[in-house]
């Protein structure tokens, strides 16, 4: 609402109830309001939606899992990285499908590959006609762990003999692909039959796939 | 894996203390900054996209774009304000993206006019609503506000900036704040009473 001179006429209404007015605006406020049946009407909206009115309060906003921050923190890290692929994965948070398991021992990592469909796709059968290794062994991190209410997973007694396999196809979901520069988000393909065996790869020699 | 501090640090190294950390490599001042600002950026995401995932989104990118490009903010503003900025722009492109929260446009005319600041028949907005649909009632309402003003509100009343710190981020003055603040308000109850209004 405009006053005939111009001015927004309650504007530094929004200024009192904020606690933002210096002594002379505040005065002049407060003097206005003794005054103006319409200004304190337009005062109790202002206090109303306030950032610290029971309203305001009873709509807040639900928190985060733990999780979900760990999740976000994690792709920053990652982001961060200098070494990091330009490739970023999301997660598949409605399903809850994309289990990591975490360990104590440092340095656990898996990697995925993820073949391209190349060729006619007409018949309804896509063709692999080249595997592409998009990421290292030590390029992917572990995000989360999701299931049960366990703290800590015993894997076994140091040194560990070996890479462990901390997931397979059946639990981990990759659902797109994301190349910077590209506004496009790829679709994954991973060909594999048997759903209950690791598409794990040897960390010593990540171009060498085991697929089903 | 980085580990999440379960609450803030005790040692209360201040923000400039820890970017100086980050910026020798130290992993674990990033860590604190994240979990220091975390809330309030996912507030200032969540009012404007409306959606957990996204908003997480969004915070993720403002800290990295935040981070990568702090030349752009020292000695201008606090970290704090420099990343709720960084945030917020981060949604409205999100946003714009996934075609959410779109809003009226700030070429739709003037967006203070015609809003009645003094109408006292309205009835309770809040009645016989739920949290949850009083939430889904404020977002939709903010969706109502041009981009401007809601972008204002949203980084005073869930992004905690004072005016100061939002004429500082959005480059205008603290009149222009008071004034898109006290217009956004009554937006908002306007309609939260028409939604409310069977």
């Amino acid at each position: 609402m405009k006053s005939n001179d111009g001015h927004d006429k309650f504007v530094r209404l929004a200024g009192y109830v904020d606690g933002e007015l210096n002594a002379a605006d505040r005065s002049a406020a407060e003097s206005e309001l003794t005054a103006s049946p319409e200004a304190r009407a337009a005062l109790d909206i202002q206090v109303e939606m306030t950032r610290t009115s029971p309203l305001w309060a009873k709509a807040g906003i639900p928190e985060p899992s733990d999780a979900a921050w760990a999740r976000t923190l994690n792709n920053i890290h990652a982001a961060l990285e200098p070494a990091t692929p330009a490739v970023n994965y999301r997660t598949q948070r409605s399903a809850g499908r994309w289990i990591g398991v975490a360990v104590a021992a440092a340095a656990v990592v898996f990697a995925a590959l993820i073949f391209f469909p190349v060729g006619n796709e007409g018949d309804g059968r896509p063709l692999v006609a080249d595997a592409l290794t998009l990421v290292g062994a030590d390029e992917v991190a572990i995000v989360s762990v999701q299931g049960d209410d366990a703290q800590a997973i015993v894997v076994g007694r140091p040194p560990l003999a070996g890479p462990l396999d901390l997931a397979t196809v059946g639990d981990t979901v990759l659902d797109v692909i994301v190349i910077e520069g590209s506004d496009a988000p790829l679709k994954p393909v991973v060909p594999g039959k048997d759903p209950t065996k690791p598409i794990i790869v040897n960390p010593a020699d990540k171009t060498t796939p085991v697929v089903p | 894996m980085a580990d999440v501090p379960a609450s803030p640090p005790p040692a209360d190294d201040s923000d400039g203390q820890l970017l100086a950390r980050f910026a020798a490599g130290d992993r674990s001042a990033l860590d604190e900054l994240f979990v220091r600002y975390r809330q309030p950026a996912f507030r200032v995401a969540y009012r404007l996209l409306g959606q957990e995932a996204d908003a997480l989104d969004a915070v993720q990118e403002g800290y990295v774009k935040a981070l990568v490009n702090l030349d752009s903010f020292q000695g201008r503003s606090s970290f704090k304000t420099w990343l709720m900025r960084v945030v917020s722009n981060a949604a409205f492109d999100l946003g714009r993206k996934r075609g959410r929260r779109t809003g009226i446009s700030l070429d739709a005319g003037d967006p203070d006019a015609d809003v009645d600041p003094g109408l006292t028949t309205w009835d309770d907005p809040a009645r016989g609503l739920g949290n949850a649909d009083l939430r889904r009632a404020l977002d939709a309402a903010l969706a109502t506000l041009p981009d401007a003003q809601r972008e204002t509100f949203v980084l005073h009343a869930d992004g905690e900036l004072s005016y100061k710190e939002i004429a500082d981020v959005l480059g205008i003055s603290i009149g222009t704040v008071m004034s898109r603040l006290f217009y956004a308000r009554q937006r908002l109850k306007l309609s939260l009473t028409e939604q409310a209004t069977p």
